[in-house]
C-alpha cells in the first residue's frame, strides 16, 4: 500500500505545483510595467478606447477575480491571444509545437543513442583514452554556447562544404511540388509514412543540424551521467560476486549492471527534456526553425506579453507532467522508489 | 612554516595547527592537477582583462562604444587582432570590455543566488517541521519551472537590462542552494558537536550561523564554481535573445547577436565572443572539477 500512497501523494504534489506555477505565471504577468490595455489598443488610442479595453480584458477587477477569470480561460483552453497576430494563442502553438517537438525529439534521440553507449563503455573502462576522450567531449558539451555552435557548423556545412541548407524546415520546391500531408505534425514521421521519399530527405537534411547542435549539451549531460551510473552500478557487491563466480564481463554488465542503471536513466530522461526544450529556443533562432523557440523570441522583441506568458505557463506544465510520468513509471519498475 | 604562524598567532594557531595542515595539503593536490590549474589560469586572464581593459587595448573609446565607421567588418589584421565589427569597433577592446558584463553578471548571480539560498536551506534544514514543509514547497514550485524560460520571463516583464536580468536569473537560481545546504544540514544536524552546543544552551542562531553555516560550505563552493559558468552562459543566451544589456554596451552575446547577420562575410565578428563564452564555461567546469577533487579528503591524498 506504500506505493499507493506514493503515486497519490504525487499527483497532489503535481497538482499543487501547476496551481502554484499559474499563480507565479500570473504574477509575472502584471508586473508588466507597461499597461497591457494600452499595449492592445496601441500607441495611437484615445482615453475612451483605453477604457473600453481595460473593461474587456477585465483590468479594473480586483487582482483575485481577475485570477479567477484567468484560470478559468485556461480551464476552458483560452490561453490568451497574441497582441503581435490578434490570434488565439492556442492557435498558433497548434501551429508551431509540433515543430518544436520533431527538433526535441530528434535531439533527444541522438542524446541516448549516442551518449548512452559512449557513457556505458567509459564507466566500464575507466581511465583507458576512451575514458578520457569522452569526458572532454561531456565537459565540451556542456560549456559551449548552444548558438555559437550553430553558427560554426553553419560555417563549416553550408558556407565552405555547401552540404546543408542554412535554415528552415522545408524547402520551397518541396513545399510546392511535394507537399507533406499532416498526420501527426512531424515530417520526418509524415513522410516515411506516406512514401515521400524526395521530402523525406529534405526534412532530414534540414534537420540534422539544428538537432545537432541541440543535441550536443544532451549528449554531454548523458554521457557522464551514465559514466558515474555504471560506475557506482559495478561497484555494487553482486557485480563482484558475479564477476567471482567466472561470469564473463559482457554478461555482467549487459545482464546485471544496465538494468540497474535504468532508474537513474529515466531522471536523466527528464532533466533532458527539459535542456532540450529551453536550448531549443535558441537552435530555432539560429536556424530559423518555425517553432515554439522562434514564436516566443518573436514574442520578446515584439514585447508580446500575453504569448510569453502562456509558452512559460504551457511549457512549464509540460514539464510538470513528464517529471510526473517519469516519477510513476519509476515506481512501476522499481517498487523501493516509494519508499524514500 | 608551521612554527612561524605558531610564532605569530599563538595559541590560536597551535589549536588549528591540524586545519593548516590540511589547507596544505589542498593546496598541494590542486597544483598537481594541471588541468584545474591551467583553468584558473584562463579564467584569471579573463578577469584581470575585464577589470584592466582600458589599459589592455590602444582603442578604449571603441571597446566601450564609439564607432569607426571608416574600418567596419575589416578582417583580423595587425591593427586589429581581432578584426573589427560592423562599425569598426575592434574585436579585442569589445572582448575585454563586454568580458566586464559578461563575467559579472555570472558572479553577481550566483553570489546573490548563495546569499538567498543558502539561509533558507540551512533554517528549512535544522528547524525542520512546517518551516521546511513551507520552505520546500516553495523551492520545489520553482525548481518546476524551465530555468531559461523564468528567467527570460521574468526579464520580459521587467523590461531588458543588465539589473532586471541578473534579477530574473537570481530567482531562478536560488532554489538549487537552498536544496543543497538542507541537504547538508540534515546529515549535520544528527552530529555530536551540535547536539553538545545545545546541551549547554547556545541559542538555535548562533548554532547555525557558528557551527552548521561553515560545515555545509564544502558541496556549496563546488556547485557555485560550475555554477558561475553555467549562469555565465545563460546570461549569454539571454542577451543573445535581447534581454540583457543593450547595445552599445559590449556583452558576449549580444556581440554573437549582432554578429550573426554578418557571419558568411565576417565570421570573426561573432566568432570571438562566441569563443570566449566557451573558454570560460569550459574553464569553470574544469575548475570546479579540480576543487570538487581536492575538498574530498580522499581523493586529496591519493596524488
Amino acid at each position: 500500500m506504500r506505493r499507493g500512497e506514493y503515486i497519490l501523494k504525487r499527483l497532489g504534489l503535481a497538482v499543487l505545483v501547476i496551481i502554484s506555477v499559474s499563480i507565479i505565471t500570473f504574477i509575472i504577468a502584471r508586473v508588466v510595467p507597461s499597461d497591457p490595455a494600452r499595449t492592445w489598443v496601441g500607441p495611437r488610442a484615445t482615453a475612451e478606447q483605453i477604457a473600453k479595453a481595460t473593461q474587456k480584458l477585465g483590468l479594473d477587477l480586483p487582482l483575485p477575480m481577475q485570477y479567477l477569470r484567468y484560470m478559468g480561460d485556461l480551464l476552458h483552453g483560452d490561453l490568451g491571444v497574441s497582441i503581435q497576430s490578434r490570434q488565439p494563442i492556442l492557435r498558433d502553438l497548434r501551429v508551431y509545437l509540433p515543430a518544436t517537438m520533431e527538433l526535441v525529439f530528434f535531439s533527444m534521440s541522438l542524446a541516448v543513442f549516442i551518449g548512452i553507449p559512449i557513457g556505458v563503455t567509459a564507466g566500464s573502462k575507466r581511465n583507458t583514452w576512451f575514458d578520457h576522450a569522452s569526458r572532454v567531449l561531456s565537459i565540451a558539451g556542456t560549456s559551449m554556447p548552444t548558438f555559437w555552435l550553430g553558427l560554426l557548423l553553419i560555417l563549416l556545412f553550408f558556407s565552405k562544404l555547401h552540404l546543408l541548407p542554412i535554415g528552415g524546415r522545408v524547402a520551397r520546391e518541396i513545399i510546392l511540388y511535394h507537399p507533406v500531408q499532416h498526420i501527426t505534425g512531424f515530417h520526418l514521421v509524415d513522410t516515411v509514412l506516406t512514401g515521400n521519399w524526395i521530402a523525406f530527405k529534405d526534412a532530414l537534411i534540414h534537420i540534422i543540424l539544428p538537432g545537432v547542435t541541440l543535441a550536443l549539451y544532451d549528449i554531454g549531460l548523458t554521457i557522464r551521467m551514465t559514466r558515474s551510473n555504471i560506475i557506482e552500478v559495478l561497484s555494487e557487491k553482486y557485480i563482484l560476486a558475479a564477476r567471482a563466480a567466472g561470469l564473463p564481463n559482457r554478461i555482467v554488465i549487459f545482464r546485471l549492471a544496465l538494468r540497474n542503471a535504468i532508474i537513474p536513466t529515466l531522471n536523466l530522461l527528464g532533466l533532458g527534456f527539459v535542456y532540450a526544450l529551453t536550448g531549443a529556443i535558441v537552435v530555432e533562432v539560429i536556424f530559423t526553425w518555425p517553432g515554439m523557440g522562434n514564436y516566443v523570441t518573436k514574442a520578446i522583441l515584439t514585447a508580446d506579453f500575453p504569448v510569453i506568458m502562456a509558452v512559460t505557463l504551457f511549457v512549464t506544465v509540460l514539464y510538470v507532467f513528464i517529471n510526473l510520468a517519469i516519477d510513476l513509471l519509476q515506481t512501476a519498475i522499481d517498487p523501493r522508489v516509494a519508499l524514500e | 612554516m608551521t612554527s612561524m604562524v605558531e610564532r605569530w598567532f599563538g595559541s590560536w594557531a597551535r589549536k588549528r595547527k591540524s586545519q593548516w595542515e590540511e589547507y596544505g595539503l589542498m593546496g598541494r593536490a590542486f597544483c598537481r592537477d594541471w588541468l584545474a590549474l591551467i583553468s584558473l589560469l584562463i579564467i584569471l586572464i579573463f578577469i584581470l582583462g575585464a577589470i584592466f581593459a582600458p589599459h589592455l587595448t590602444p582603442y578604449p573609446e571603441q571597446g566601450r562604444g564609439e564607432p569607426n565607421i571608416a574600418e567596419k567588418l575589416s578582417p583580423p589584421s595587425r591593427e586589429h587582432p581581432l578584426g573589427t565589427d560592423r562599425m569598426g569597433r575592434d574585436g579585442l577592446a569589445r572582448i575585454l570590455f563586454g568580458g566586464r558584463t559578461s563575467l559579472s553578471i555570472g558572479f553577481l548571480v550566483v553570489a546573490f543566488g548563495i546569499a538567498i539560498g543558502m539561509p533558507l536551506g540551512a533554517l528549512a534544514g535544522y528547524f525542520g517541521g512546517w518551516v521546511d514543509m513551507v520552505i520546500m514547497r516553495i523551492t520545489d514550485v520553482f525548481l518546476s519551472f524551465p530555468a531559461l524560460l523564468l528567467a527570460i520571463a521574468i526579464a520580459a516583464a521587467l523590461g531588458p537590462s543588465f539589473t532586471n536580468a541578473m534579477i530574473a536569473m537570481a530567482i531562478v537560481w536560488w532554489p538549487w542552494y537552498t536544496r543543497i545546504v538542507r541537504a547538508q544540514t540534515l546529515s549535520l544536524k544528527e552530529r555530536a558537536f551540535i547536539e553538545a552546543a545545545r546541551g549547554i544552551g547556545v541559542g538555535n542562531l548562533t548554532i547555525i550561523t557558528r557551527h552548521v553555516l561553515p560545515n555545509v560550505t564544502t558541496p556549496v563552493l563546488v556547485q557555485a564554481t560550475i555554477d558561475v559558468g553555467a549562469a555565465i552562459l545563460t546570461g549569454a543566451t539571454m542577451s543573445f535573445l535581447g534581454l540583457g544589456v543593450q547595445p552599445p554596451t559590449p556583452d558576449w552575446g549580444k556581440m554573437v547577436d549582432v554578429g550573426r547577420a554578418y557571419m558568411l562575410i565576417a565570421p570573426w565578428d561573432a566568432t570571438f565572443p562566441g569563443l570566449s563564452i566557451f573558454l570560460v564555461a569550459l574553464s569553470m567546469n574544469l575548475l570546479g572539477d579540480g576543487i570538487r577533487d581536492v575538498l574530498d579528503p580522499h581523493t586529496r591524498r591519493l596524488g
